[in-house]
This record gives structure tokens, C-alpha cells and sequence, in this order.
């Protein structure tokens, strides 16, 4: 009896503090979905402030402002399509180059695979100082394509893939040239499919890396016209008036797409941190 | 190792070839021949607008920087931040892991809800703790701690203060990644057989000598991992610093990222900015030595 | 349409030498096995067969036809893999039409030919699941399926039925005999178990390190095994090798301290026997020819342990003698009728009917009619 008694106390101990934890830790976000209802006198109210939970003041207000003070689908717009591209290049490009490491015998493998290595050390901000001016010179800045094509050959994705594809059994390769498949249809239709788990986590970690990225549009992108989210909420935050409801509607519109996309792939999102540490 | 190669014979070169051709050439133009220019350059004592003409300066730039007071406090900073976050962080992330790591009702719930903030932009998040540290009263912290302290607190401007800046940074920082290492370790204590742990009691072991002898043993690479990748990022800080606080007051919360992005785009210092992103980089190729090292060293 | 190997080497960059001067003819038709212990090469010649790798050197002809610069993809010979590599994303039906569809045939033939195939291996009822969701002996039949769909004029399986538990692979042993007679398709069969290659193989070759020992039909190789390395391996237990001497003045073989009578004369290996007195041999006697008995006739012996296995016992011996070297184990066994029982530890006798002896030189090769 009392053994019983024990557990079911820790476990309540545990649901509490699992509980609470959750709740403190989700502040920020339920204030920032909060705020983003309510009037913008109303949102530094205080956490006491009986005048903030009353439903009557809340309203789509903030949203329609942001609407209407910058040209969001456009920002959204842009994130989507460098994002989408980053993402979709980058699986094309990245899972080639891990097969051909993987798989074929071609002069100067092995080294490629050691220098490929030593450069998913290097960060991206040592090389953004020298692009900046290359790329400016040549008068990419605020274009599309000076934030895509930079990202999509990634080392430690082609790692990823390398790894994998090491895993999968050549069994599969050979019987298909036996049954008269070349190479690349070979790729293409037997190993790729069967490559789902590396895709979805090369998948994911390239969007998050890429959704994120702010440091870069920063240095070359000045023009809205081709501005992603992820600058494009900084600078709304220096466009006055400072409005911090329009700022926390921003912000939800920003992160709804993501959050959506979050919850239904749910188990790849976790898949595919994972599998980044295991190559460590 | 080469048993995973297909047969040569069955491959053209040509078919080799064309796989590897974009990769390699995307990280040569966009991957290696920056980073070797960013060497060079800093070698070198190239300012933008300047009248003079560039020339090869040796180690030059890098008696330059760490003589530079902004730059120095710069790595400081980096320093203690990575010396506060990294084990906060990775504390947090694993009590929190743990917790987790049974068999409970809404355990995927959880998991989502901590991991949502890795999927916010760094810059959504930024702005969001801008404003919750707004320096009225109201504010969310300053009234969060009045309510705390029962009214004894003083609204303060954080982020403009000297003192506070980083931390506040840093407590924006723990705040978004804490979920993404839970997840990590997570899924390393899941790894763990339950073998390990029913013998483990069997042979009269309380909860807290399973935990020590078995979990941590067992935890050693993905927290050797973790701390690691944790610690590169620490020292790569920027976009927290260049939305939030600009580096200040006074280079209180100026990093190496921050500086290098001033001494080039505010300041057309290429060669100054070359020679601190080498530095950076430098930093961060120690820190991944030695994560091998203890790699290695751990597995007995 | 014959198909050849003609003086066949290959040595792996490692160093490895897996094949040594391998001549073989595979006949239209005919069902061949290659069998050995593991690492003899029959893989490795499987693989040469279909183009998944290439000799050092050597040529490979079908028909007349050198095929060495042919890919497999174009060879037409079609290979069961140990493992089935059946392809996990896609259905039965798929992965049998995929050769087809790579070979761009159209659509009423790759219809007609999966119809052929589907009927023959009886893969109806589980066209449309995948591979994981199937047992092992069906996922064995649509290997098998998937090989033959494309009418292939060689059918190569490689340890097809290993993967499989005793009694299916009995079965579908059975199967498989059937099935190559019934299409008559030339197939070889590669297999490290000696029992079936002495039950499916029409002829069979045995490799031993790359070198082929012998090739012939079942009953040749174990009524006259050319090399004492056949011998030993085909049949269960295999045939006894003891090293002796021959001893040309009363022709005997001498054993250790004793003496085991030689009929020379009327053995074929009468003839190479004179030609070398003194000569070392290698003694092979199959367990049956074994004779035990406690009147002292013969070698002594001493038992040193039994097996019961119901309808026969087994019962293994050693010379009191240190110094005699058995080539094939540690022991001597002998097959016995159930009846007959022995106690583990007592010295018996043992006699050998001389006509069911075979000879071998020190080197393992058959004594024969020169």
C-alpha cells in the first residue's frame, strides 16, 4: 500500500512540475498571441491587470494594421519561395553529391570526402564578409537569387546523406542494373524512395536553418520588394509608430505557417534533430 | 569501407562526375574561396574608400583587434556567455528530458510545446523579449519580478543597461533553445536500454545511483555533443545582439559577430572584419577539436 | 548455347585472390550448382556470371559471344539475390514489372509476361502488398519472380534458400527443381550446404579457394571424388582421410604401428601406386565402409564417443597411435546400424573392405588410372 502510495505521489510531483514548467515556459508565446488581440494601449498593461482579459477589447485590429502598414503577403511570399528553393535545391544538390560519395569510385573520392569534412566547420558568418563585397560588386544585392543559390550546397547535409546512403544495402542498387536500370534511374527511383527518413530530417533542418536566416538578408537585402520574414520583423519594429500589438501580430502571422507545418510533420521535426546529432 | 561501393566497371565516370559538380561547385564559389579570401584579407590592411592603396600587412589586423577595447570586450562577452547559457541550457534541457522520459499521457504534447520556440526566427523571438523587457512598469519582466519580489521591485530598462543587457540576451537565448537540446537528449535517453535499469535495481540500486551510473555514463557523447554545438553558437551570437541592443551601452553586450559586422559595413574596415572573422573561426575549429577529442577519450 | 568461363582469375584491390584459372561450361538448360565452404569464390563467380563485376583476367562467352563489355543491363541474365533485394517502396506487382518497364517494353507484353510469371510461382494473392509484408518464402518466389519475368537466358540464384527455416527450404527446393525443368532454363545455383547441391544440381562444381575441385554429376562426385578436399565435403558426415604410407613390399598401407591390406590389382589406383613405392597417402574411407566388431579383427581402435540418431548410430574413433594424422577432423567416424552399440572408452577393432577405398596423393589429388 504505501509503495503505491509513493508512486502516485511522484508521479503527481512529476505532472506538477512538468506542468509548470510548461506554463512558465510558454509565456512568452501566450503573451505575444495574446497581445496580438488586444488594443495597443492595452498590451503593457501589467500581468495583473484585470482590464487585459476582458474578451470585449479584443479584436482583429493589430492584424488588419499590419496589413496595412506593410506589404506582408510579400514578406510571407518571399520567405516561402528562398526558403522553398533553399530547401528543395539543396535535397537535389546535396543528396547527389552524398551518393556519388557513397557509392561510386571516381579519382579524388576520398579526398572530397575529407575536405568536405573540414568545411562543415566553417560558419557561415567567416565567409559572409568577402560575399558581401563579391556579390555586391557584381550587383546582386536585393535579388532572389543572392539568398537562395549561397545556401544550397550545404557539408554537414552532405554528410547526412553520405552516411545514409552508406546504410542502405547495395543489394538494391545491383538488382536494379540487373533489371536494366542506369545510374541515375537508379537513383532516381530506387534509392531516393527509399530514403525518406534523410530526406525528411535534411528537410526540415535545411528549412529551419533557412527560415531563420537573418544575418544575411540584413547585409543584402534592402529593398521590401524581396525581403523575408525573418528581417522583415526587425524592421517593422524600427517603422514607426512603434505599435507593440502590430509587433505581436507580426509576429503570429509570422510563425502561424510554420506552426501548422510544425504540428502535422510533428515526428520528422524531431527525426531530423536527432539524426544531427548522430552524425556527431 | 569500400565494400558499400558499387563495382567500378558498372559507373561512368561521366555519371560520377555530374552527381558531384554542383555540390562542389556551389562550395567552392560560396564556401571556399571566401573563407580563403577572408584569410588573405586579413592579412591585409584593405579599407573601403580609402585613398591609399591596399597592401599586405602581415599580422597587422590582429594586434589591431585584440588591442581594440570594443573587440576585446567582444570575446569577453562571447566568453561569458557561453560560460552562463552553455550549462544552464543543457541543465534545464536535461531535468526537463528527464521529466519527460516516461511513459505519460500528453508526453508528445509537451515535446511539441517546448520545441516550438527552436521553429520561431531568431528575430521573432528578439523583439519578443523586446518587448517583454519593455522598461515600464507594465512591462511583463519588471511587473513579473514586482509581483515576485511583493512589490519591492524597481522597473528597470534592461537592455540599455549595462548590466543587465547580456543577461537579458542570454535569457533570450536559453529560452529558445532549451527545446531543441531537449529534444536531442530526449531521444539519447530513450536510446538507453531498459535492461541497463532493471538490472541496475536488481543489484540495489536507488534512483539517484541509476541516474549517476547508468543515465549520465550513458548521456556522455550527446552531452558532449550538445555543450559543444551549444558553446560554437555562443560565440557566433549576432542577431539577438543587432536587434535587441546594438552591442551597447558601451559595448556591454557587443560580440565578436557584432563587431566584425560594424568594422565592415559601418566602419568599410574589410581587412579589420577578415582578420575577426579568422578569429571566430579559429575559436569555433578549437571548440570542434576538442569535441573529438572527448569523443574520443570517452569511448573506453 | 553453351556458356563459358574460360580461364577465369580475380583478385580484389585488397590483394585478395578470389578465382584461380576457372574453366567451366554451363550447358543450355542444364541446372548447375556451385558449392563450397565460405570464401571458396562461387559468389564471386556468380557476380563474374552477371556482370556485377569483371575478371583480371579471363573471358566470359555466351553463345560464342565474349560478353566481358557488356553491363549487366544488357547481358540478359537475371539474378536471385541472397537477401531477395526486392525493392521495399513498391508492390509485388511492381517490383515484378520494373525490369519490364526499364526495358520499355509495351504494355500488353509486360501484362502477358507478368501473367506468365504470376501463374507459374503462384503469386496471385498478394500482388498488391509489399515486400515487408510478406513471408520468406513468398518474398523467395517474387525474387525469383522478378528474375524470370524478363525471359532471361541465364537465371543465376544466389543462396536463395539459406535465409529460410529447414523444412521450407526443403520445400521449396522441390520447387525450384520443378520450376528449372519445367521452363528449362539455363540456371546456376550457388550454395554452401553440399546436400542440396547434391539434390537440385544436375552437375555440380565444387570450389575450394578459388579453384574449382571437381566437376561432375552428384553421384560421380561422391562415388569418385577427385580431390580427398571432395571427398570430405560432400556427404554427411563426409568420408574419412588418414594419412598412411604405402609400403610396396606386401602392399599395405601402413597406418601408425599397423597395417591395413591393399588390393592394388585390382583397384584403379593399382597402377600409381607402383609407380611410386613409398610413397605418402591419404587413406579415404566413407563412414559406411567402416566395419566394427570386438573379435579382433583389423585396426585397433578406441571409441571415443556415440550418437544415436535412431536409425543409425554414429560412433567415433581414434587409433591408439599418436602419430597418425587424420586429415578430415580430429576423429574417424563410423555409420553403424542402430543395433550395433559400443561403450565409449573400450578398444575395439575395425575393418575395411579394400574395394571401398579411395586413394589420394599426399596433396590431396585422386590416385587413378594413369
Amino acid at each position: 500500500m504505501p509503495l503505491n502510495f509513493k508512486s502516485n505521489v511522484i508521479k503527481f510531483v512529476r505532472y506538477s512540475l512538468i506542468i509548470s514548467a510548461t506554463a512558465i515556459y510558454l509565456v512568452p508565446i501566450l503573451y505575444m498571441l495574446l497581445g496580438s488581440f488586444k488594443p495597443d494601449d492595452h498590451v503593457l498593461s501589467g500581468i495583473f491587470n484585470k482590464l487585459q482579459y476582458v474578451a470585449e477589447h479584443y479584436s482583429l485590429q493589430n492584424f488588419r494594421d499590419v496589413f496595412e502598414r506593410v506589404d506582408f503577403k510579400r514578406y510571407l511570399a518571399n520567405s516561402l519561395i528562398i526558403t522553398g528553393c533553399v530547401v528543395f535545391f539543396g535535397l537535389v544538390v546535396n543528396a547527389m553529391a552524398g551518393y556519388a560519395l557513397a557509392r561510386f569510385h571516381w579519382q579524388g573520392r576520398k579526398l572530397t570526402l575529407t575536405i568536405i569534412l573540414a568545411i562543415m566547420i566553417i560558419p557561415m558568418e567567416a565567409t559572409a564578409v568577402p560575399l558581401f563585397y563579391q556579390l555586391s560588386i557584381l550587383g546582386l544585392r536585393n535579388t532572389y537569387v543572392v539568398q537562395i543559390i549561397p545556401f544550397i550546397a550545404n557539408a554537414f547535409f552532405i554528410v547526412l546523406f553520405y552516411t545514409y546512403f552508406l546504410s542502405l544495402p547495395k543489394e538494391l542498387e545491383e538488382a536494379a542494373y540487373m533489371d536494366g536500370a542506369s545510374p541515375w534511374r537508379t537513383f532516381l527511383f530506387i534509392v531516393l524512395p527509399n530514403s525518406k527518413p534523410v530526406l525528411a530530417s535534411v528537410a526540415i533542418l535545411s528549412f529551419l536553418l533557412q527560415w531563420g536566416n537573418y544575418l544575411w538578408p540584413l547585409l543584402m537585402v534592402s529593398d521590401e520588394n524581396v525581403r523575408p520574414l525573418s528581417l522583415a520583423i526587425s524592421t517593422f519594429y524600427t517603422l514607426p509608430p512603434l505599435q507593440w500589438g502590430d509587433l505581436f501580430a507580426f509576429g503570429v502571422l509570422m510563425v502561424l505557417p510554420v506552426l501548422i507545418v510544425f504540428i502535422v510533420f510533428q515526428k520528422w521535426f524531431v527525426q531530423g534533430v536527432v539524426a544531427s546529432s548522430h552524425k556527431a | 569501407m569500400i565494400q558499400t561501393l558499387l563495382p567500378k566497371h558498372l559507373v561512368k565516370t561521366r555519371t560520377s562526375v555530374l552527381m558531384m559538380i554542383p555540390a562542389i561547385l556551389l562550395l567552392i564559389v560560396f564556401v571556399g574561396e571566401p573563407f580563403i579570401l577572408s584569410i588573405i584579407l586579413s592579412l591585409t590592411n584593405l579599407r573601403l574608400g580609402s585613398p591609399l592603396p591596399m597592401e599586405f600587412v602581415g599580422l597587422q589586423q590582429y594586434y589591431e583587434i585584440f588591442s581594440d577595447q570594443a573587440f576585446q570586450r567582444a570575446i569577453v562577452n562571447n566568453g561569458i556567455f557561453a560560460l552562463c547559457v552553455v550549462p544552464i541550457q543543457t541543465v534545464l534541457a536535461l531535468s526537463l528530458a528527464l521529466l519527460l522520459n516516461q511513459k505519460m499521457y500528453g508526453r508528445a504534447m509537451f515535446r511539441m510545446l517546448f520545441f516550438m520556440p527552436v521553429i520561431f526566427p531568431l528575430s521573432l523571438v528578439a523583439v519578443i523579449w523586446i518587448i517583454i523587457f519593455a522598461p515600464n512598469p507594465e512591462g511583463l519582466f519588471n511587473d513579473s519580478l514586482n509581483a515576485l519580489t511583493l512589490g519591492h521591485w524597481q522597473a528597470r530598462d534592461f537592455l540599455h543597461n549595462e548590466y543587465f543587457a547580456l543577461p537579458a540576451i542570454m535569457l533570450t537565448s536559453i529560452w529558445q533553445g532549451v527545446g531543441f537540446q531537449m529534444i536531442v537528449f530526449l531521444a539519447a535517453l530513450q536510446a538507453i536500454p531498459h535492461q541497463l535499469y532493471e538490472a541496475a535495481s536488481i543489484d540495489g540500486a536507488k534512483t539517484w545511483q541509476q541516474f549517476w551510473h547508468i543515465t549520465l555514463p550513458q548521456l556522455r557523447y550527446t552531452v558532449a555533443y550538445v555543450v559543444i554545438l551549444t558553446t560554437i553558437l555562443a560565440f557566433r551570437l549576432f542577431d539577438q545582439v543587432q536587434i535587441m541592443t546594438q552591442g551597447g551601452p558601451s559595448n556591454a553586450s557587443t560580440t565578436i559577430m557584432f563587431e566584425t559586422v560594424k568594422s565592415a559595413f559601418a566602419q568599410q574596415q574589410v581587412a579589420k572584419a577578415a582578420a575577426m572573422t579568422v578569429v571566430l573561426f579559429v575559436i569555433v575549429l578549437s571548440l570542434t577539436g576538442l569535441q573529438q577529442k572527448i569523443s574520443k577519450k570517452v569511448r573506453i | 548455347m553453351p556458356i563459358e568461363l574460360r580461364d577465369i582469375c580475380k583478385t580484389f584491390d585488397n590483394g585478395l585472390k578470389a578465382l584461380n584459372h576457372i574453366n567451366l561450361t554451363i550447358y543450355q538448360g542444364e541446372l548447375l550448382v556451385l558449392v563450397g565452404p565460405s570464401g571458396c569464390g562461387k559468389s564471386t563467380l556468380l557476380r563474374l556470371l552477371a556482370g556485377l563485376d569483371k575478371p583480371s583476367s579471363g573471358d566470359i562467352v555466351f553463345a560464342g559471344e565474349g560478353v566481358l563489355n557488356q553491363a549487366p543491363q544488357q547481358r540478359n541474365v537475371a539474378m536471385v539475390f541472397q537477401n531477395y533485394a526486392l525493392y521495399p517502396h513498391k508492390s509485388v506487382r511492381e517490383n515484378l514489372l520494373f525490369p519490364l518497364v526499364m526495358q520499355k517494353l509495351d504494355k500488353q507484353a509486360q501484362q502477358q509476361r507478368l501473367n506468365t510469371v504470376v501463374q507459374l510461382l503462384s503469386l496471385q494473392s498478394f500482388l498488391d502488398q509489399r515486400p515487408h509484408q510478406l513471408s520468406g518464402g513468398q518474398k523467395q518466389r517474387v525474387a525469383m519472380g522478378r528474375a524470370l519475368v524478363r525471359e532471361p537466358r541465364l537465371f543465376l540464384l544466389d543462396e536463395p534458400l539459406s535465409n529460410l527455416d529447414a523444412k521450407l527450404r526443403t520445400q521449396i527446393r522441390t520447387e525450384i527443381t520443378a520450376l528449372q525443368k519445367k521452363i528449362n532454363i539455363t540456371t546456376v545455383y550457388v550454395t554452401h550446404d553440399q546436400v542440396e547441391a547434391m539434390t537440385l544440381g544436375q552437375r555440380v562444381a565444387v570450389l575450394k579457394d578459388g579453384e574449382l575441385q571437381q566437376l561432375d554429376e552428384p553421384s560421380v562426385l561422391y562415388d569418385k571424388p577427385a580431390t580427398s578436399f571432395v571427398a570430405n565435403f560432400i556427404g554427411n558426415p563426409g568420408m574419412n582421410l588418414i594419412h598412411a604410407t604405402y609400403n610396396d613390399q606386401d602392399m599395405t598401407a601402413k597406418i601408425g604401428q599397423q597395417y591395413l591390406s591393399l588390393k592394388p590389382c585390382e583397384m584403379e589406383y593399382g597402377e600409381s601406386l607402383h609407380t611410386s613405392p613409398g610413397q605418402e597417402l591419404i587413406l579415404g574411407i566413407r563412414p559406411e565402409a567402416l566395419n566394427l566388431n570386438s573379435k579382433k579383427a583389423g585396426l585397433a581402435v578406441k571409441v571415443i564417443a556415440q550418437e544415436n540418431l535412431g536409425h543409425e548410430n554414429l560412433i567415433y574413433i581414434q587409433f591408439n597411435d599418436t602419430g597418425i594424422q587424420i586429415e578430415s577432423g580430429d576423429t574417424i567416424v563410423a555409420r553403424v546400424k542402430h543395433e550395433v552399440q559400443f561403450e565409449v572408452g573400450t578398444d575395439v577393432h575395425v575393418t575395411v573392405d579394400a574395394t571401398k577405398l579411395h586413394l589420394f596423393s599426399k596433396n590431396g589429388r585422386r590416385l587413378s588410372k594413369l
